[in-house]
């Protein structure tokens, strides 16, 4: 039997996956697309908790649909600014963008 | 009105961002259109405190709607005669940086009224994008482009966490409505309910730059223009303080002692480490920015108080912060245009060089560090109010303790204004705009320093709907 626990475990996984990704990856297409597993994984967990605690009303998966197009919103302003640090930098790596220091 | 304030200011950004390419020449055409439009909203705001009611469910109606667009708007209109300070316009195009920024204040105005989690995350969103992009509005500035990448990153994983404390929420309490959450969660909550909670103060503590979660402030001020600075440093967390004030009045129901109590932690972390942290700084912004992270950690205290008397000093202190803050950040544009960086080394002997311009500084600097007389003082003496009246004298020592350390790192700027020689730079000149516009704003924070009497009345009236 699959119950709300197990999608939350999973969508929880994936949040780990994806802060793992955050923290670990150099490049930062790479990172950008550890955002988007941490933004699906938020996602899945409002679908699945419409799916077994609100089945009449559907918050969770309207909240899902308006997550998805703001994710995309996020990663075109995401990838327009990778773009001017390629532009002004040369690579796209997190190693190179850490030139400023308190 | 609220619902006349969305729609004027979601069509005005748009239209100014169509209009832009036209008006390149003639930057300050658009630096009025969007003065105006904030004008009008300003002036709706305080019709629309007057209503109440839901629209379609998402946003409230209200005294406290009302208030945000009165104090965004206000924000909007000085951004947008600030704009001005830089006679040429923007190398990448003013009008964008006018709709961006009025598509930002629509954000904030929605996550205030907002009635459910849907909205407020949609409004947290809309007004975090125009700042990733302001940020790094300028393709020439490595800086810039380096301090946007950065806040995009860390701005989208604390999202992406505020999502998940949602979904927990969701899954404990079954709705999304402000009501229904309420309705849904005890003064014990369950694990579920404790971690989604603990997840969206952590997301809403990435917005307002609480420590830890302020990595990404000191290089997005460094790296971004200083009237983007500015704008950064008070129209997203003006509207994400005001919508916490919300969610711990409407949302959060019986759980509400325990987030509070984070609150207090988060905030007298950021209150002590910001201000170790801006002793050592160099660069103006990035002291700036951890002067933000401090007053951040006041604010805080003062939501964590959970009185009336502690909504009306966040209140106030917002009021004050948005004059004392964007008059410190326009004197830095003023400054950066006429070729002086914001470092104490460029700002030696600067009082000496252009007096009227150090006074006007000294005036931002001290309501900042919190003298008496001015706005700032006022301030944190109206949290210090509400800290004792709620009996947390542990945040109340902490605070006044720091504060008098905050003099320090402030008193730095100062000497190096007045008390140390200039050597051989050259006499300072500053636009007329730019002098004007910072003459007005340390009026106000002189005049709200001595008289806050009738706006502390306006401030109680409009925050009193929070508590019923």
């Amino acid at each position: 039997m699959v119950t709300l626990g197990h999608f939350l475990l999973l969508s929880g996984l994936l949040m780990a996956i994806g802060l793992y990704g955050v923290l670990t990856r150099r490049n930062l297409i790479a990172v950008l697309m550890s955002v988007e597993i941490l933004l699906n994984a938020a996602a899945l967990a409002f679908v699945s908790v419409a799916a077994y605690r609100d089945p009449h009303l559907f918050a969770g998966q309207i909240f899902a649909l308006f997550i998805i197009v703001v994710a995309a919103a996020e990663l075109s302003i995401g990838f327009a600014i990778l773009l001017n640090v390629y532009r002004s930098h040369g690579v796209v790596e997190s190693d190179a963008i850490s030139e400023m220091r308190g | 009105m609220t619902l006349a304030v969305i729609i004027l200011l979601a069509l005005g950004g748009l239209a100014l961002a169509l209009a832009a390419p036209n008006f390149d020449e003639r930057p300050t055409v658009l630096g009025g259109i969007s003065g105006t439009i904030f004008g009008v909203t300003l002036l709706l705001g305080f019709a629309a405190m007057h209503e109440s009611g839901v629209l379609y469910g998402a946003v409230q109606q209200g005294p406290l709607t009302g208030l945000a667009i009165v104090l965004l708007s206000l924000v909007g209109l000085l951004a947008a005669a600030g704009a001005a300070i830089r006679e040429n316009g923007f190398a990448a195009g003013s009008g964008e940086v006018h709709a961006l920024m009025m598509w930002g204040i629509l954000g904030g105005v929605l996550l205030v009224g907002s009635a459910h989690l849907l909205m407020f995350f949609l409004g947290l969103e809309l007004s975090a994008y125009s700042t990733y992009v302001l940020v790094g509005y300028d393709r020439d500035r490595r800086f810039g482009t380096e301090a946007a990448a950065k806040y995009l990153m860390l701005g989208a994983v604390g999202s992406a966490l505020l999502l998940f404390g949602m979904a927990l929420l969701y899954a404990e309490t079954g709705s999304i409505a402000y009501a229904g959450i309420a309705a849904g969660l005890s003064a014990h909550p369950s694990a579920l309910a404790v971690g989604g909670l603990a997840l969206m103060l952590v997301g809403i503590g990435f917005k307002l730059a609480w420590v830890p979660f302020h990595a990404w402030a000191p290089d997005a001020y460094q790296g971004a223009l200083p009237l983007m600075a500015g704008y950064l440093s008070v129209a997203p967390k003006t509207a994400v303080a005001l919508g916490l004030a919300v969610m711990l009045t409407q949302a959060f129901g019986d759980a509400a002692g325990m987030v509070r109590g984070w609150i207090t932690a988060l905030a007298a972390v950021s209150v002590v480490l910001g201000s170790f942290w801006a002793m050592g700084q160099g660069d103006i912004k990035r002291l700036l920015a951890y002067s933000t992270i401090v007053h951040m950690g006041f604010l805080g205290m003062g939501l964590a108080s959970g009185t009336l008397t502690g909504y009306v000093a966040v209140a106030y202190y917002l009021a004050a912060y948005i004059v004392t803050s964007l008059g410190m950040f326009f004197s830095l544009e003023a400054l950066e245009a006429h070729g002086i960086a914001s470092n104490l080394e460029a700002w030696k002997g600067l009082g000496r060089r252009n007096p009227m311009v150090g006074v006007l500084i000294a005036v931002f600097v001290l309501s900042l560090a919190g003298a008496p007389l001015l706005a700032g003082f006022l301030a944190k003496l109206y949290v210090f109010a509400a800290l004792a009246q709620a009996g947390s004298w542990a945040a109340l020592i902490v605070a006044v303790i720091m504060v008098i350390f905050g003099y320090f790192f402030y008193f730095r700027i100062l000497t190096a204004l007045f008390l140390e020689e200039p050597g051989e730079k050259p006499a300072v000149e500053v636009s007329a705009t730019a002098i004007s516009l910072m003459f007005i704003l340390a009026a106000a924070v002189f005049v709200l320093g001595v008289w806050p009497s009738p706006l502390m009345q306006w401030l109680k009236t409009a925050v009193a709907s929070l508590m019923i």
